[in-house]
C-alpha cells in the first residue's frame, strides 16, 4: 500500500473519525470542567451546610492531639456563634478501625457548654455503621456534662459496640482538643488530679509526686515516683503518685500507679489507674482500680468486673488471674482486654510491693511520710 | 405522526427496557431501595439516552461502520461525564445518593442498546423520541419500584418517614429482586390482559365486516 492508497482508505477514515470524535469530545469536557468543577472550599461548605443545615462562616483552628484514642483532623471556630466544629478520627473500632465525625462543641461562656451535634463522616472497615442512627447519636448531646468522657456502654438503641467505641472515641477526642482551646486544662497538674480524683469521687485528697511534692491545679509540671517508664512483669509502669486524704481522724494514705498491661486483644494494651492502701508502711489491700485508656480494645465498654478489685486485700505475691468458671477478674465477652487488665493491675502491685522501702522513706525537705 | 406515537408507546410500554427488556438491571437492583435515587438515576438516564441517541443518528452517515462501537463509547462517556460533573455541581445530594452506579451509566446496555439498534438507522427527531420514551420508561419503572421498596421497606417516601412499620428486607438490593420480579410479572399479565382484548375487539370487528360484506 503506497501512501496515496492509505489516505484513501476505511482504515485511515476510521482513524481520522475516530480522533475527531475524541478531540469533539475532549474540548467538550475541557471547558465544562472549567465551568462545573467543584473547588474545595465549596465542598468544605456543602460539609458545614449538611452538619448545621445553614450556611456558616468559618475560621480554621490550628490542630493538636491531646487523646491517645483519637485524632483530630481540622478544627473551626464558627465566628456567627462561637461554637466548633471539628472532625475528629475515632480509633478502636471494629477490626481496629477507625470512624471519623464533625462534632459540633457549644461553647458557653469560654468554655464548653454541650455538645450540638454529632454527625458521622467516614469510616474504616465498620460494616455495621448504619445501626448506629441518629438516635444513638443525639446521645451525645443529651448525655453531656462537664468532665464526661464518654464510653459504648452509656450509648444505648445501637448494638455494635466496637464501632459506637471509636465514634465515643471521636467525640472525647473533640472534647479534649476544646477543653484546650478554651483554656480550660492548662496545667499537667490539673489533668493529673482530675485523672486521680476519678478514684475517689468525692473525698478531699492530696496528691504527692517526686520529692514528696505536693501537687495542685496550679503545677504546671508533675514527676512522678518513677521518673521514666519502667517495665514489670506483662506491664510498664507509668507512674506512682501518693494520695492522702483524712477519714474521720485517721490520715489515710495510698499508692496510685498508672501502669499499661499488655496481652490485650490484637497485642493492644490498656492502661489503668490503680490505688493501694497503706497501713503501717506495709500494703493493706487494693482500694480502687480505673481504666484511663486503651490501645485497640474494641470491648472496653462492656467490662463489668472492675468493682471485683476494689478492697480487695493484699497477701504478698498477690496476683489477679481471670477465672472463666465464676467469671472472677474477668469480664466475658472481653476476656483479653480482662488478660490486659489484670496484666496491668498485677504489674502496679509487683513494683509497689519491690520497692516498698523506696516509695515508704521520706523525701528530705519534703512533707513527712507516716 | 403515527410512526413518533409507535416509537413513543414501544419505549414506554411494549419494549420498556426495564419490565420487558430486563436491560439496566444493575442500577436498578442498587437504587431502587430510595425513591429518590430511583427516580434521579431515571432522568439522569432519559438525558443521557436522548442525548446520545440524537448525537449518533446525527453523525450515522459520518462514523464507518467499522468503529461505529468505539464512537459510541466515546459520546456516551462524554454526556455520563458532563451529566455527573453538572449533577455534582448543582444537585450534589443526588449525586451522593447515586455513588458509583453514576459512572456505570457508561456500560448501561439500555443507551448502548438503543444507539446500535435505533439511533444509527433512524432520523434525528426519531432517535431524540425513541431516548426519551425509552428513558421516561426506564425512569417511570425505577420510581414506581423505587416507591415501593422505601414505602415498605423504610416506612418513608421521598425521604419522609410516614409510617413506623416496615420490612427492612426490602430495602436492601435482595428485597429489591422480589420486588423487580413481581413488578415485571404484574406488568406483563396488565399488557398480556391489554393485548388480548385488544385481539378480541379486532377479531369482532373483522367478523362483522365479514358479515356485512356477507350480506
Amino acid at each position: 500500500m503506497n501512501g496515496k492508497s492509505f489516505f484513501k482508505s476505511t482504515s485511515f477514515k476510521c482513524l481520522i473519525t475516530l480522533l475527531c470524535v475524541l478531540l469533539v469530545s475532549g474540548i467538550f469536557l475541557t471547558i465544562m470542567n472549567s465551568l462545573l468543577a467543584v473547588t474545595d472550599q465549596e465542598r468544605f461548605d456543602r460539609a458545614i451546610n449538611k452538619i448545621y443545615g445553614r450556611p456558616v462562616k468559618t475560621e480554621a483552628v490550628a490542630v493538636a492531639n491531646y487523646n491517645d484514642n483519637a485524632t483530630i483532623d481540622e478544627a473551626y471556630k464558627i465566628k456567627d456563634d462561637g461554637n466548633y466544629l471539628i472532625k475528629s478520627t475515632g480509633k478502636g473500632g471494629y477490626e481496629n478501625g477507625t470512624v471519623t465525625c464533625w462534632i459540633v462543641v457549644k461553647i458557653n461562656n469560654g468554655s464548653i457548654g454541650g455538645i450540638e451535634k454529632v454527625v458521622i463522616d467516614s469510616n474504616k472497615g465498620q460494616s455495621y455503621i448504619d445501626r448506629v442512627g441518629a438516635k444513638a447519636l443525639n446521645q451525645f448531646s443529651e448525655l453531656y456534662k462537664p468532665d464526661i468522657i464518654f464510653t459504648p456502654d452509656i450509648i444505648t438503641g445501637a448494638t455494635v459496640m466496637s464501632t459506637k467505641n471509636a465514634i465515643c472515641n471521636a467525640v472525647n477526642g473533640a472534647l479534649d482538643f476544646v477543653n484546650v482551646l478554651c483554656g480550660n486544662v492548662t496545667t499537667e497538674g490539673e489533668k493529673l488530679l482530675k485523672s486521680i480524683q476519678t478514684l475517689y469521687g468525692e473525698i478531699e485528697i492530696q496528691v504527692y509526686g517526686a520529692g514528696d511534692t505536693l501537687i495542685t491545679a496550679e503545677s504546671e509540671t508533675v514527676t512522678s515516683f518513677v521518673p521514666e517508664p519502667v517495665k514489670q512483669g506483662n506491664a510498664t509502669i507509668n507512674s506512682v503518685y501518693k494520695v492522702r486524704f483524712t477519714e474521720g481522724e485517721k490520715e489515710v494514705l495510698h499508692y496510685v500507679i498508672s501502669s499499661t498491661g499488655t496481652g490485650g486483644y490484637d497485642n493492644g494494651t490498656v492502661t489503668m489507674l490503680t490505688a493501694l492502701a497503706i497501713e503501717d508502711g506495709a500494703i493493706k489491700s487494693v482500694y480502687k482500680v480505673a481504666i484511663t485508656a486503651n490501645k485497640s480494645q474494641s470491648y472496653i465498654g462492656t467490662i463489668t468486673h472492675l468493682d471485683q478489685y476494689s478492697g480487695y486485700p493484699y497477701s504478698k505475691g498477690l496476683t489477679f488471674v481471670a477465672d472463666k468458671s465464676n467469671n472472677a477478674f474477668m469480664t466475658s465477652g472481653a476476656t483479653m482486654s480482662s488478660t490486659a487488665i489484670n496484666n496491668a493491675i498485677n504489674g502496679g502491685i509487683r513494683y509497689v510491693e519491690l520497692n516498698l522501702d523506696t516509695l515508704n522513706t521520706p523525701a528530705e525537705g519534703g512533707e513527712e511520710n507516716e | 405522526m403515527n410512526k413518533f406515537k409507535k416509537i413513543t408507546l414501544d419505549g414506554l410500554i411494549y419494549q420498556n427496557p426495564t419490565f420487558m427488556l430486563v436491560l439496566g438491571t444493575c442500577p436498578t437492583l442498587g437504587l431502587i431501595s430510595s425513591a429518590f435515587s430511583a427516580m434521579g438515576m431515571g432522568l439522569t438516564v432519559l438525558v443521557v439516552l436522548m442525548l446520545s441517541n440524537i448525537i449518533i443518528s446525527a453523525l450515522r452517515k459520518v462514523i464507518p461502520n467499522e468503529v461505529r462501537i468505539p464512537c459510541y463509547i466515546v459520546v456516551i462517556a462524554t454526556l455520563v461525564t458532563f451529566a455527573r460533573m453538572f449533577l455534582e455541581k448543582f444537585l450534589p445530594d443526588l449525586y451522593d445518593s447515586l455513588g458509583g452506579f453514576l459512572a456505570l451509566i457508561v456500560v448501561n446496555c439500555i443507551i448502548l442498546g438503543r444507539a446500535e439498534a435505533f439511533a444509527n438507522k433512524h432520523t434525528v427527531p426519531e432517535a431524540a423520541v425513541d431516548g426519551f420514551a425509552n428513558g421516561l420508561g426506564f425512569t417511570v419503572a425505577l420510581t414506581i419500584m423505587g416507591v415501593i421498596c422505601e414505602f415498605f421497606g423504610k416506612g418513608s417516601l421521598f425521604g419522609y418517614e410516614i409510617m413506623s412499620f416496615k420490612i427492612g428486607m426490602l430495602a436492601t438490593p435482595a428485597g429489591a429482586f422480589l420486588v423487580y420480579g413481581l413488578c415485571i410479572a404484574v406488568f406483563v399479565y396488565l399488557i398480556d390482559g391489554f393485548e388480548r382484548s385488544r385481539r378480541v375487539k379486532a377479531n369482532k370487528l373483522a367478523r362483522e365486516n365479514m358479515l356485512k360484506e356477507a350480506e
